[in-house]
């Protein structure tokens, strides 16, 4: 445990010209290094209180997170505390802290609201000797390795084959032929701009497929119904296909579809393992995919890997920096595996596949 | 004379004014220009696509939800009041009419008793936010802002654990039927905004409205029972949101939570932009109207246009900019403040 805060020590000494104020600094980052050093690992579960913060409670992929949380709380046998952060930043920071003031270590697991959200909040768990592991989102450039060891890692899942996967079958349904209109959610968000420039990708196989229109509806149901409304005048019998890169946004569209009493001509593509999405692929012939993120892994996963470090059994000096910005694989679901996603896991289920080792779904590096 | 005399004089001035024809017949001119100018563009453009039966339809779909928020919001403002609860109402009533339609999540089926019940809970959310603004005098703005998240809160609560989808066929079918040749939703927006036309012409409540928005404390003075008033015109506006909570709901056959996210802004956006004053007092049922299709057939035209979505925000900002320039510029007095 020292040895991390001499590592630092050394490495001032050794950086050679160094001014006096830099030497202080570096020097007091030791010291704060050491301090959270000395916290970390071994903790006693006793003194563990499991935390996991979702965005809302009121969409599927955050409840099914909720309950893979859960599931690994059960498997361990302590409490978990779930924080709903309501889309409100300072709500969710809030919550963080009125935890960590109730006493406890916390071992938390978080989805945040965005990027930037996450030094401050990291910052408040590792400064009280708590561990956390974040998902989806961080600062480009802000690394674990970089902070405190008290972060031990930051997990993403790859959008890009799963925008691969879900073009690619979604064509095929086509039978390789016809126009078709995407939707991205929000412009600027990486999952979404992932997904879109991998189904992008399976188009390359499928020449006579064309993209008719690209709109981003901002992951909204009721967008894409009116877009999908516009664009319908716009192209008509042209379009025989429908990819988004969220299922809210392809059951917005299938709902303008209906209205106008033409889902049975085309094919729809989801994203997100939605139940609608799923019960729309199992009894009709039209909603083709979706993916699943599988929430409940994510849930479960996250909590895992930040208690392993926090008892000490998962040393986080050995990771790899890649390791440690993870990308992580997950699957797609059409009709051959529908119905056994339609079934929700039971918490020992969810274990298992999580038991088969923390990086057993490890792909690579994270995407850009 | 007495001071309070003065008062009272000017106030039925202010009375009369508010409640005569002639003196705002012509603010709704210069939106109504925008909009003719914007669908002239649009059909010059895309000849082909934009003057269809089936685009038109698209339009009529797009803007029924916006009228009908647009209605009730136009008399809270009118008074100078604002409601920022839009979205909560709508989805506390969105929740609640799914659930008790025949649903995926339980078996409670109350027929045409569901609608009416979230009607119900959006008009007593909007009383409740009336009677706190008026009786506790506190600002609409902070009043409105807590019914908007105790809505959200409420509709959380019943959300339960999984997305609740209607399973009848009529309430799924029935918003976006169109036996009229345009869907029911529409239909409805319209005979709303129709009524909503009659009464701020030809009823007290009309007069009464346009009367504390120009200056409550005269309004007060000559007798208005301005509390009482405001109460009803917030219960208006809550049973409007509600309203557009069922339409909604209907239309994409689920209840979601989230349902009428974004409507709140664009709601008082397409108010303004059609030349009702955030202060009160000036504006009107119509001038709305032409805010909302101002907004909806820009973002329509749009995409017929082919603007990538890159751009699609920034240049239906840039139109309703210069829309709102170019066309409502006789209506600012040169005397009149511009906050």
């Amino acid at each position: 445990m020292e040895k991390f805060g001499d590592t630092h020590f050394i490495f001032a000494i050794g950086a050679g010209a160094v001014t006096r104020r830099k030497m202080l600094a570096l020097a007091g980052t030791a010291v704060l290094a050491m301090q959270s050093a000395v916290m970390a690992g071994g903790l006693d579960k006793s003194d563990i209180q499991l935390v996991t913060v979702i965005q809302t409670n009121t969409n599927p992929y955050m409840l099914q997170w909720a309950a893979g949380s859960q599931a690994f709380a059960d498997s361990v046998g302590l409490p978990l505390k779930t924080i709903v952060s309501n889309g409100d930043s300072q709500q969710q920071l809030a919550q963080i802290q009125a935890t960590i003031a109730a006493g406890k270590k916390v071992v938390v697991t978080i989805n945040p609201i965005n990027s930037a959200d996450v030094p401050a909040i990291v910052k408040a768990v590792t400064r009280s000797g708590g561990f956390i592991t974040t998902q989806w989102n961080k600062p480009e450039g802000y690394n674990p390795w970089d902070v405190s060891p008290n972060y031990v890692a930051h997990l993403t899942y790859d959008g890009y084959s799963a925008g691969k996967w879900t073009g690619k079958s979604l064509f095929t349904a086509m039978g390789g032929k016809g126009g078709i209109i995407a939707f991205k959610g929000v412009l600027d968000s990486p999952p979404s701009k992932q997904r879109y420039d991998g189904m992008n990708e399976a188009l390359k196989d499928f020449p006579d497929v064309k993209i008719l229109d690209t709109q981003a509806a901002g992951w909204d149901r009721q967008k894409a119904y009116d877009i999908t409304k516009t664009l319908l005048t716009k192209y008509g019998d042209q379009i025989k296909g429908v990819w988004a890169a969220s299922d809210s946004m392809t059951l917005g569209a299938y709902a303008a579809f209906q209205d106008a009493g033409r889902v049975g001509e085309v094919k729809f593509s989801g994203n997100d393992n939605t139940e609608e999405a799923l019960k729309l692929i199992d009894s009709g012939p039209n909603f083709i995919d979706t993916y699943s993120s599988d929430g409940y892994y994510n849930g479960a996963l996250g909590l895992a890997m930040a208690y392993d470090a926090a008892i000490g059994k998962l040393d986080v000096s050995k990771l790899t920096h890649e390791q440690r910005t993870g990308n992580y694989s997950q699957f797609g679901v059409d009709k051959s595996n529908v119905k056994q996603q339609l079934k929700p896991p039971t918490g020992d289920e969810i274990m298992a596949e999580v038991n088969k080792g923390l990086f057993a779904r490890f792909v690579g590096p994270e995407l850009k | 004379m007495l001071h309070s005399d003065n008062l009272i004089s000017n106030g039925h001035r202010a009375l009369v004014s508010a409640g005569s024809k002639p003196g705002l017949k012509k603010e709704w001119l210069g939106p109504l220009a925008a909009l003719v100018v914007v669908v002239l563009i649009l059909s010059v453009l895309r000849p082909s696509t934009f003057l269809t039966w089936e685009n038109f339809r698209a339009i009529t779909d797009q803007a029924s939800i916006p009228f009908i928020l647009a209605m009730g919001a136009s008399f809270v403002i009118l008074m100078g009041c604002i409601d920022l609860s839009i979205e909560g109402v709508m989805a506390t009533a969105a929740l609640i009419f799914v659930l008790l339609s025949a649903n995926s999540v339980n078996s409670v089926d109350l027929g045409i008793g569901a609608p009416l019940i979230a009607l119900l809970a959006g008009t007593l959310m909007g009383l409740l936010t009336g009677v706190i603004h008026t009786v506790f005098r506190v600002p609409s703005f902070m009043v409105s802002l807590g019914t908007w998240f105790i809505g959200l809160g409420i509709a959380t609560v019943l959300f339960g654990d999984s997305i609740p989808q209607l399973s009848g066929h009529l309430t799924r079918t029935w918003a976006s039927a169109s036996p009229l040749g345009v869907s029911n939703a529409f239909v409805v927006s319209v005979v709303f905004v129709m009524v909503a036309k009659f009464v701020s012409d030809n009823t007290l409540m009309g007069r009464f409205t346009y009367a504390i928005g120009a200056d409550e404390n005269i309004a007060s003075l000559n007798a208005v029972a301005v509390n009482r008033h405001k109460v009803y015109v917030f219960a208006l506006a809550g049973f409007c949101s509600a309203l557009a909570g069922v339409i909604g709901s209907s239309r994409l056959g689920v209840g979601v939570v989230d349902l009428g996210s974004g409507q709140l802004f664009q709601t008082i956006a397409a108010a303004v932009i059609g030349g009702t004053l955030l202060s009160g007092g000036r504006g009107g049922v119509i001038n709305s109207i032409c805010g909302v299709l101002l907004v909806v057939i820009i973002n329509n035209g749009l995409i017929l246009l082919g603007v990538s979505p890159v751009f699609q925000r920034a240049v239906s900002g840039l139109v309703i900019v210069v829309a709102v320039v170019a066309t409502a510029f006789s209506q600012r007095s040169r005397l009149r403040i511009v906050k």
